[in-house]
């Protein structure tokens, strides 16, 4: 046993492992799905050695050099324990509607997630998204309406955080159209079709939508002004305006705020613009752990670089530096 | 560098700044060929100093100008290492003796920074709202600590694989002998793998709160994971294998031209810093 150890201790294996990281890493296998294998199993290979060099070498164990290494191997176990428990999605949610689990997209998450993402609950408030000139996107202010009535205002660097998850607002965002249907008899029914990301895709405002009865409906919003190119100014679609314009079987359609269209038995009324947000959910619990361990453990090699350099074996050739 | 008389003044400031660099470099090899030609020696020392000053009123008067630091663009971020770089091994020199010999392999690779940014273009930038962030300094500072780490240890480096030659060695003569010069290269490989560590935390602090990940695999963060594999395997081998001045020399190097890869090869193609995360 002790045999075995040794050898999964050794240097070379560990040098052989960072080679095989770099490869795997090269490869180019991490960037679609990390977790990959070319990246796990050389990491796996190097949690093993560390372990097995902890276990065996004492000088490892002591001063800066231990911690570090202990850290090191808390580290890539907490990465590892990450990878198993997290979740990353992505999420648009319009203007005055409410979370909705079901409509997230892009999920990928661990198979150790506990998966409590449907117990949220917060209601999209306004969204602005200020401009430079030439389109360059600054700052981003997205307010939501938390479920115990308060307020937030997150974006840039200011995630929400509901029960572990994180929001934190992205670049897609866009308009959405304000729908209302309804049957002669039936009952009103209200949603929001969700236009491309916008200005991103200004050219290209439209979407289709079928209706309850079957019938296929194409949407484009034509805004009143004209994004602006050339100066800064501020995206905030509650104060835009614009004409919606409908393609139904029986021809096309143009509608202002307010207006209504029949459609045989039913009536679609355009209630104006609304903005939407996309959000990118994350979720790992190891985050502040693996702060944590990340700084004890470089602070730990500055620990032990620190002790080198002060050592006293000044040289009146180098000057005093410790050699 | 075109119609600088055109151009804003911050940039005939840099410039000056990176012309006077390169005069330096070429003065400090003019130093060490004419041993004992102390004059020459302090002529590059003060032609640094005053190209260092040169930098920094130009990236002030940048900054002053466009509201932002160099933090996005190619041409500030060579503008802003080549002073960085300068002022660090410029305060190492001045506190250890012995690193002022090696002035013309380290005045040589910010020669490199210098040129390049003589040819890059000047473009003005806009400060995405992800980089309005203090971590951002954190990050950036400690980057530079870490190349300027490597830099210092890359001079020396460069004295011993010099001194393979006769010319070298008569041209390096008053420097310690190589297995010194290779320990205290490598002290200070040392500390640069303590700043790129800390680099590194600090940047996925900064992705978290930036884009909602404190890591991604964008060509930056992976060329800067390599760079830091690279190096610790580097620390690693020479323990390994007790490898001897020339080899660790060669090591010091391949990590130096790793990272200098990865500080401005991967923008350069890449464009932007972290590019797509913007």
């Amino acid at each position: 046993m002790k045999r075995l150890l040794c050898r999964l201790a050794s240097p070379k294996l560990t040098l052989a492992g960072f080679v095989l990281v770099g490869i795997g890493v090269m490869a180019g296998a991490a960037p679609a799905a990390w977790p990959a294998a070319p990246v796990v199993l050389p990491l796996a290979l190097l949690v093993l050695n560390l372990a097995a060099a902890l276990a065996t070498r004492e000088r490892l164990r002591h001063g800066g050099l231990g911690v570090f290494h202990v850290a090191l191997l808390a580290l890539l176990l907490l990465a590892g324990w990450g990878r198993l428990t997290h979740f990353d999605a992505r999420v648009e949610i319009g203007e005055g509607t409410a979370f909705d689990a079901a409509h997230v997209m892009s999920a990928r998450h661990g198979p150790l997630h506990p998966h409590h993402l449907a117990t949220l609950q917060f209601r999209q408030g306004g969204i602005q998204v200020d401009y430079a000139p030439r389109l360059r996107r600054s700052h981003t202010r997205s307010e939501v309406l938390l479920g115990d009535g308060t307020r937030q205002v997150v974006g840039d660097d200011t995630p929400l955080s509901l029960g572990g998850y994180r929001f934190y607002t992205t670049p897609n965002k866009g308009l959405a159209v304000a729908l209302r249907w309804q049957l002669r008899d039936g009952e009103p029914m209200a949603g929001l079709l969700h236009l491309p990301s916008y200005p991103f895709y200004d050219y290209l405002q439209e979407n289709t939508w079928t209706a309850p009865d079957g019938r296929a409906l194409r949407f484009r919003v034509q805004p009143d002004r004209e994004t602006p190119v050339e100066q800064a100014w501020t995206l905030d679609p509650r104060a835009m305006q614009g004409t919606l314009v409908v393609e139904a079987a029986d021809g096309r359609h143009e509608l202002r705020a307010g207006q209504s269209l029949a459609l045989g038995d039913a009536t679609l009324r355009y209630d104006g613009i609304v903005g939407w947000m996309g959000y990118r959910i994350f979720y790992d619990p190891t985050l502040l752990p693996m702060l944590g361990v990340a700084l004890t453990g470089v602070l730990g090699l500055g620990w032990h670089l620190w002790r080198h350099w002060r050592r006293p074996q000044r040289d009146a050739a180098t000057d005093g530096v410790p050699a | 560098m075109t119609n600088l008389l055109d151009a804003p003044i911050d940039q005939a400031w840099l410039a000056f700044g990176a012309g006077l660099v390169l005069l330096a470099a070429v003065q400090a090899w003019f130093g060490a060929a004419f041993a004992g030609a102390g004059v020459l020696r302090r002529g590059t020392t003060l032609l640094l100093d005053v190209a260092l000053a040169s930098l920094a009123v130009g990236l002030a008067l940048r900054w002053t100008r466009i509201g932002h630091g160099p933090f996005v663009g190619l041409f500030e971020i060579l503008a802003s290492n080549l002073l960085s770089l300068g002022l660090l091994w410029r305060l190492a020199s001045a506190r250890w003796a012995v690193l002022r010999a090696s002035a013309p392999v380290a005045m040589s690779l910010l020669g490199v920074l210098a040129a390049w940014l003589w040819v890059a273009a000047p473009v003005d930038t806009h400060l995405p709202a992800t980089y309005e962030m203090t971590v951002l300094w954190f990050h950036v500072g400690l980057g530079k600590v870490f190349l300027g780490c490597a830099l210092i240890a890359t001079g020396l480096a460069g004295v011993v694989l010099a001194r393979a030659t006769a010319r070298g060695r008569a041209w390096f003569a008053a420097m310690p002998d190589d297995a010194r010069l290779d320990a205290i290269a490598w002290r200070f490989m040392l500390a640069a793998l303590v700043f790129e560590s800390l680099m590194l935390v600090a940047g996925a602090v900064w992705a978290q709160d930036a884009w909602g990940r404190y890591w991604d695999w964008d060509p930056l963060e992976t060329w800067a994971f390599l760079t830091w594999l690279v190096l610790s395997g580097a620390v690693h081998a020479r323990i390994t294998w007790r490898i001897g001045p020339r080899v660790g020399a060669l090591l010091i190097v391949a990590v130096f031209a790793i990272a200098f890869f990865t500080f401005f090869g991967v923008p350069f193609v890449s464009l932007a810093p972290h590019k797509g995360a913007v």
